[in-house]
Parts: C-alpha cells; structure tokens; sequence
C-alpha cells in the first residue's frame, strides 16, 4: 500500500508532542490524493486544527476545502451525537445501561477538542443479557436493524455487534464484544461493567470505558476493524498513551487475563510504523517484549488485516467458545444461518458467507 | 442571577474554521461566524446581556451600543432556537 501524503501524516500527528509537520502546501496534483485520504481516514477535523495553528501550510483555496470538509465533519458526528442521546435516553428509561465506545467517547474523552476525531457512527456497549431488549427498544419506531439475527439467540451469546438504522439514518452499533471471533470471545466483557467514565453529552449523563479500557478498545478497533486500519483508530492508540492517567499496569493485566497481548503489540507495531512515533509508556517496551505464541499467530491469520477474512475469523472463533455445546450452537449460527437471514443478505445484495469464506482462504493462501 | 443567559445544556456544537456550528434541540443545525463565535464563549457560564456585551467590547476594542445592536437579535435567534436559554 502506498504510504500516505506528508499532509495526511502531518495531520494524523497533529496535536503530539513529536507531530511530523510537512514542508509546504502540496502542488494541486497532490492535493486531490491529500483530501481522498483525510476523509477515508477520518482526519477532517485534525487537519483544520493543524491548519488552523499553522503547522501544515496550505494554499488559500486548499484552505477553503478543508474548512468544507471539517463542516461536513462536524455537522455528521453533532446529527450522531443527537440521536445517540435519544437512544441513551430511552435505553435508561428501561433500565438498560450502555458503555460508549470508540470514536464518539474518544472525541470527548481524550482530545483536547472532541472536533478533532472524525466519526462517522455510534458505537454503544451493552450488556450481553440487555441486547435483545436493546434492539426491541431502538427498532420499535421502525427503525432497521442490519439484516436479522442469524439464529435465535445468537446476537446475545455469540454476536460481536448489531447495527441499527436509527433517528437522521444514524448508524448505531450496539456491541457485545470488541470484535468478532477468537480475540472477541476471549474477552471478558464482566471487566468492562466495573466501573465508567460518566460525562454529560446534550445534557444527557453518558458513561463511557476507563481509560484503560479505551486504550484496548482503541488498539481491537484499529486491528480488527478494516484490513488496512485507519490513521484515525491509530491516532486514537497514541493519544491514549499519552494520557498521564493510563496505568500501564492495569492494561497488562486485562491483556494477560483476555490473552490479548498479541492484539496490543501487533495494533502498538502497526501504529508506530504509520505515525512513526509513540509516547513514551511502559506499554511500548512492554509490546516490544511481547512473545506472540504459534497459537496467536494463527488466530492473528484469520483476520483480514492478517491475510484471513471476516467468516474466517468467525470461524476460527470456534477454537475459543467454551464449551461442545456451545460450539455446535455458534458453527449452526455461522454455517447454517435461519431464512430469514440468508434472504435478507441477499436482499441487501451480499454474497453468500460461504463464498467468502472460500474467498478468504484462496486470499490468505495467495498472501502466504 | 434572573435574567442572566446560558447555553442550553441540550444543545450540541462544534467549534470549526468557519464559527462555532450548533444543533440546537429545535431546528437545523445553524452556524455561527465572526464575533458570534465569542458571544458563544461567553454564554459558556451565565451572563447578563449587559456583561456581554461589556465582555465583547472589551475583546474587539468595538463601539458599546453597536455591539449590542448586533448581538440582541443574535441571542434573540439563539433562543427561539433553544440553544440559549435564561439561567435558573
């Protein structure tokens, strides 16, 4: 993959105390490479703010389209944050209490300005015994979920999120886990439920992770997330660290006791080598250590950023559920969805999973 | 203290290159530029229309009475759009 413009790194390091500023505003052939990967990589709002102070130099009309651009950004993520309020609302007046994760609690948590994290969706936590009510509660009005449920029961034992339509045509994904298959199943989601950060959003009291748990939400989000991470997620892992509140020793345990340590070196490596710097922290030499066993290694495989796909990783999570029963539950889910479920993939025009599983495994296979 | 004006506690908003863009609990989104921008600073804590515009003034070294001619129908808007309410 082509390394990003100097402009895109510049802004993704906007902001840390090592940020790599470029050397002048880039000729108008560079400029439309330069807005195609601010937006792809969510860095609208860290670009303006770099332009803003002078850090990157930009010519008066490339200035004018990054202040378009942080206006678009800023006018999706307050019609996000809105209808995330009245999901929360109506989730709390039914008892149901949600963990804001990701972009949208990263924004206001851990940036100086939430303006300079792009997001372009919502990402709640619920709890596993909560999510069938959950989507009750948020589909009601007529609002879709993301195709059905594989099988009855699946989204509560088995399932990493569920994406629902809501109000403004928001996408609002209410997770189980952090991530689909074996690193997903490994973690132990009652950690998560111990303790919050609360603060107000619209006049609504939110609750979203610790910072330690952000910090691991941040570094499954950049892994597991697409096959070739977004600056944004990575930016995400290097302002955690530079929180002087995130005790490193909390984070280590939570990686031993969810045996995610590979997950934390591979998403610290990968950051490092895009942003080519990180903050000083005990987590960075402590990653650097970090022997990744044959197991891992394999489990890493079967995910996309790994040479793997989606329906492999699910698969191999067969490996990790507890349980034969258990297992035999969640392989029907994978291999032998409901109806309803098939048809509604073929409605939304997916491929079937099974050819991407095939897929996958020519793809991993070719990559090897 | 009575009469003093706020931001309301509902209403949504980022700070850009252009203004400060609002998303009040009723209408559009809406943007405010130039000295509206200080104007939303200052509602940040309960203020009176008086200490506002003394505040701007003092910030933009601008004339009192035009000053003040300029923001009573910017709050005026803010508040039909509830985004600024009046202080409990």
């Amino acid at each position: 993959m082509t390394p990003p413009h100097p402009v895109t790194v510049a802004a993704a390091t906007h902001g840390l105390p090592r940020s790599v500023p470029p050397p002048g505003p880039p000729d108008a052939g560079d400029w439309w490479r330069v807005r195609e990967e601010v937006g792809r990589h969510g860095l609208a709002g860290l670009l303006a703010a770099a332009y803003e102070d002078g850090t990157v130099r930009l010519t008066d009309e490339q200035g004018e389209d990054v202040a378009h651009g942080q206006v678009r950004a800023a006018a999706t993520a307050l019609r996000i944050e809105a209808a995330l309020v009245t999901a929360v609302d109506r989730l709390g007046r039914h008892g149901i209490s949600v963990r804001l994760l990701k972009g949208l609690a990263t924004a206001h948590l851990d940036y100086p300005d939430p303006g300079w994290r792009d997001f372009s969706d919502a990402d709640l936590l619920v709890d596993p015994d909560d999510i069938d009510r959950a989507v009750a509660l948020l589909t009601v009005d007529g609002h879709p979920r993301d195709l059905t449920e594989r099988r009855k029961g699946f989204d509560r034992r088995f399932g990493k999120a569920v994406t629902i339509y809501g109000p403004d045509h928001v996408e609002l994904d209410l997770h189980r886990t952090f991530a689909r298959g074996a690193f997903g199943f490994r973690q132990r989601l009652d950690d998560l439920w111990r303790e919050s950060t609360p603060f107000t959003l619209g006049g609504c009291a939110v609750h979203a992770l610790v910072p330690e748990d952000r910090f691991l939400n941040a570094c499954f989000a950049a892994l597991f997330g697409d096959a070739f991470p977004r600056l944004a997620l990575l930016r995400d892992i290097t302002q955690l660290l530079t929180r002087s509140d995130l005790d490193a020793d909390v984070v280590v345990q939570r990686a031993t006791r969810w045996r995610c340590g590979a997950v934390i070196a591979a998403a610290l490596d990968v950051a490092a080598r895009a942003l080519g710097w990180l903050p000083p922290s005990p987590l960075v030499p402590w990653a650097a250590a970090h022997r990744v066993g044959w197991r891992d290694r394999a489990l890493l495989a079967t995910y996309p950023q790994f040479g793997g796909s989606y329906p492999l990783a699910m698969l191999a999570g067969t490996v990790v559920v507890d349980g034969i029963g258990a297992k035999l539950d969640y392989l029907r889910g994978l291999v032998l969805p409901d109806r309803q479920y098939r048809s509604a993939r073929l409605v939304a025009g997916r491929r079937p999973e099974w050819r991407l599983l095939l897929q996958g495994l020519a793809w991993g296979r070719g990559r090897q | 203290m009575p009469g003093d004006l706020m931001r309301a506690p509902e209403v949504l908003w980022r700070r850009t290159l252009r203004g400060v863009l609002l998303r009040p609990p009723r209408g559009a989104a809406v943007m405010i530029d130039g000295s509206g921008g200080l104007v939303w600073d200052a509602l940040a804590s309960p203020t009176s229309v008086e200490d506002l515009v003394d505040r701007l003034a003092a910030a933009t070294g601008g004339d009192r009475s035009v000053i003040a001619a300029d923001v009573r129908p910017l709050l005026d808007r803010l508040r039909g759009l509830g985004a600024v309410v009046d202080s409990p």
